[in-house]
Parts: C-alpha cells; sequence; structure tokens
C-alpha cells in the first residue's frame, strides 16, 4: 500500500459532526464570555470616571488627615475575581453527568460544584436566597465540599454564586414527585 | 480572521461552523473518550476566542494556529485526568456510520498509534494538512512532522496487516 492510498484511506475517516447541544453549549460560552468582558470595559470606564471625579473633589476640599469620621473604607481587592461555575449531576448510582439546563431531574439526584476563580475569593451559594453554601475559595479550580440533593416534589428554583465579579445565576427545574 | 479579531459574533460563528467536525473529530481521535473530546471542543473554542487579538498570519495558517490550540487543551485534559484515556473502542459506535467495519477497524489503529504519532498523522492524512502546518500546530520542526507521519504510516500498516 502505498503513502497515498494509505492517507486517502483514512482521509475519508473525515470529521466528526459533534452534537448539536456541545455546538450550542459553546456557541452560549463564548457569547457569554464576550457579554462579560464588555461588562468588564464599561466597569473599568465607569472606576475611571470615578476616580476622576474624586480627584476634582479633592482639588475642592481635602479630607483632614487623621480624623476618623473622615476616612472611608475602600474595596477589599477581590470583587474582581473572575469565576467559571461548572455544574454536575451525581445519580444515586453514583453515575456522573452534565447538569444540562432544562432538563427535569429526579428526586436522589445530587448537584455538584466545581469553580474556577482567577484568585482566592470569598463566595456563596445560594438556592432561591437561601446559603447552600458559603466560604473561601482558593484561585484554581476548586470543589465545593457540599452538593444539593433533590427532593421529591421539590419546586424550581434558582441558584447564584454570589461574590465574584459577577453573579452566576441557573435555574433548576422542579422535581418531580 | 481579521474579522473575528475585530468581535464580529457572525465571523465567529462562520469560522466555528466551518472547522467544528474537523476539531471534534481530532479531539476524539486524541482523548478517545467522549466527555473528554466535549471538553476539548469547547475549551478550544473559547481559547481562541480569548486569543483571537493575538493571532497574526505571519504565525501560519489560522487552522494551524486553531489545532495547536486544540492540542494543548488535549494534552492538558490528558494531564488533568492523571492517567492514560482507554482506547475508544465502543464509544465510537455513535461517530462511525458508513462502511461501519472498516472505518471501525480504521479507527482502532489510529488509537493504537502513540500520540505523538497519531497527533501528526490525523492533521495530515484526516484533515489535509502539510508539514508545514502540522509542524506548526504542534509546534515541532517541519523535518520532525514529516518523520512523525513517515514512523505513523509505517506502524498503521502493521496494525492493518495483523486485523
Amino acid at each position: 500500500m502505498t503513502d497515498t492510498e494509505l492517507d486517502t484511506m483514512f482521509a475519508d475517516l473525515g470529521g466528526v459532526a459533534p452534537p448539536e447541544a456541545l455546538s450550542a453549549r459553546t456557541l452560549a460560552a463564548v457569547r457569554s464570555e464576550r457579554a462579560r468582558a464588555a461588562w468588564r470595559v464599561r466597569l473599568g470606564a465607569a472606576f475611571g470616571m470615578a476616580a476622576m471625579a474624586a480627584m476634582s473633589l479633592m482639588v475642592v476640599r481635602a479630607p483632614e488627615a487623621g480624623r476618623p469620621e473622615t476616612m472611608v473604607e475602600r474595596g477589599s481587592g477581590e470583587s474582581h475575581a473572575v469565576v467559571d461555575l461548572r455544574v454536575a449531576v451525581r445519580r444515586p448510582t453514583g453515575e456522573l453527568s452534565r447538569f444540562t439546563p432544562g432538563e427535569r431531574y429526579a428526586a436522589g439526584d445530587t448537584l455538584m460544584f466545581r469553580l474556577q476563580s482567577t484568585t482566592a475569593v470569598d463566595l456563596k451559594l445560594l438556592r432561591n436566597g437561601a446559603v447552600v453554601w458559603e466560604g473561601r475559595a482558593p484561585a484554581g479550580p476548586f470543589d465545593l465540599p457540599v452538593g444539593y440533593t433533590l427532593e421529591a416534589g421539590e419546586p424550581a428554583a434558582v441558584f447564584t454564586l454570589e461574590g465574584a465579579s459577577e453573579s452566576i445565576r441557573f435555574p433548576v427545574r422542579a422535581v418531580g414527585p | 480572521m481579521d474579522a473575528v479579531r475585530e468581535g464580529s459574533e457572525a465571523a465567529y460563528a462562520t469560522l466555528f461552523e466551518r472547522h467544528r467536525a474537523g476539531l471534534y473529530g481530532y479531539a476524539l481521535r486524541m482523548t478517545r473518550q467522549p466527555e473528554a473530546a466535549d471538553d476539548v471542543f469547547q475549551e478550544s473554542f473559547l481559547r481562541v476566542h480569548r486569543a483571537r487579538a493575538t493571532w497574526s498570519s505571519h504565525e501560519g495558517s489560522f487552522r494551524s494556529w486553531l489545532y495547536r490550540i486544540a492540542t494543548n487543551a488535549v494534552r492538558d485534559r490528558v494531564r488533568a485526568a492523571a492517567r492514560r484515556p482507554e482506547v475508544l473502542g465502543e464509544a465510537w459506535e455513535p461517530y462511525v456510520h458508513a462502511n461501519h467495519t472498516e472505518r471501525l477497524e480504521l479507527e482502532r489503529a489510529l488509537a493504537e498509534l502513540p500520540d505523538t504519532l497519531r497527533e501528526a498523522f490525523v492533521l495530515t492524512a484526516v484533515l489535509g494538512m502539510d508539514h508545514n502546518e502540522v509542524a506548526a500546530a504542534l509546534d515541532i520542526s517541519p523535518d520532525n512532522a514529516r518523520a512523525r507521519v513517515s514512523r505513523a504510516r509505517v506502524r498503521l500498516r502493521e496494525l492493518l496487516e495483523v486485523s
């Protein structure tokens, strides 16, 4: 078999169409990054304008040094952490799969959470406003030490991760009986 | 690609459409695990989006740049898994349609190649890159690319004769 014949045989294998859900998820992730980047630019511009306004105020009336009532506590330095959240579902059988928004999960399924943060940051995971987990996530990948097990008849809920540069929200459908 | 660099969503969608099957096939053949391939696929296109401003035609074709990103994503994924992926055997079934048996045999032979030979051969034979593009995608010299492809062909002939 010549090189050309061999290559032709393998060339016929061609590409493999990815699942439509994967394509949609990938394009959605890119759109989400694009939106986040645009938001950061707007935020940067707002900070810049605020800083200029603060400087002009200082020229007009500088705060008196040494008086606590003139001192202002400023940001913690953590509000710029960019956090990605991945959610997986662990079945009662132990099988793990990706969480798919819009899919109806069953009682006994447990939502598992993996974070990826640019810096260490204090975060809160809420379910309909109630705290599911609260703690400090280190920079890099971090699996939350808790999962959330769905119960029979549980109504639809919205989970929110707060504390990063922007909140991440994802809805979970009502659980079947 | 210029429009993608300037942030055009439509241009990005066109580029995605053009390369998605090739890149997914490459990810499947390199990771041999559908779930890992999904991750590599998504991560590669996200990295392309994040790094779009850094691409320059002076560094080679867009396609070789895309596959350099994908190759790095595969290596990151395999490192993160901290174990060698299993040979993708029956898991190929959903992706193989026509000439079922023959195609499955070819996929299995490919899966038997060492990673370095498989990536070079897939880029050359399946995706139709020349040695310069393969070299740019794998960050090796064109001579090295040619040598890897040549060794892959020798090994594949042996594997196909045995089967």
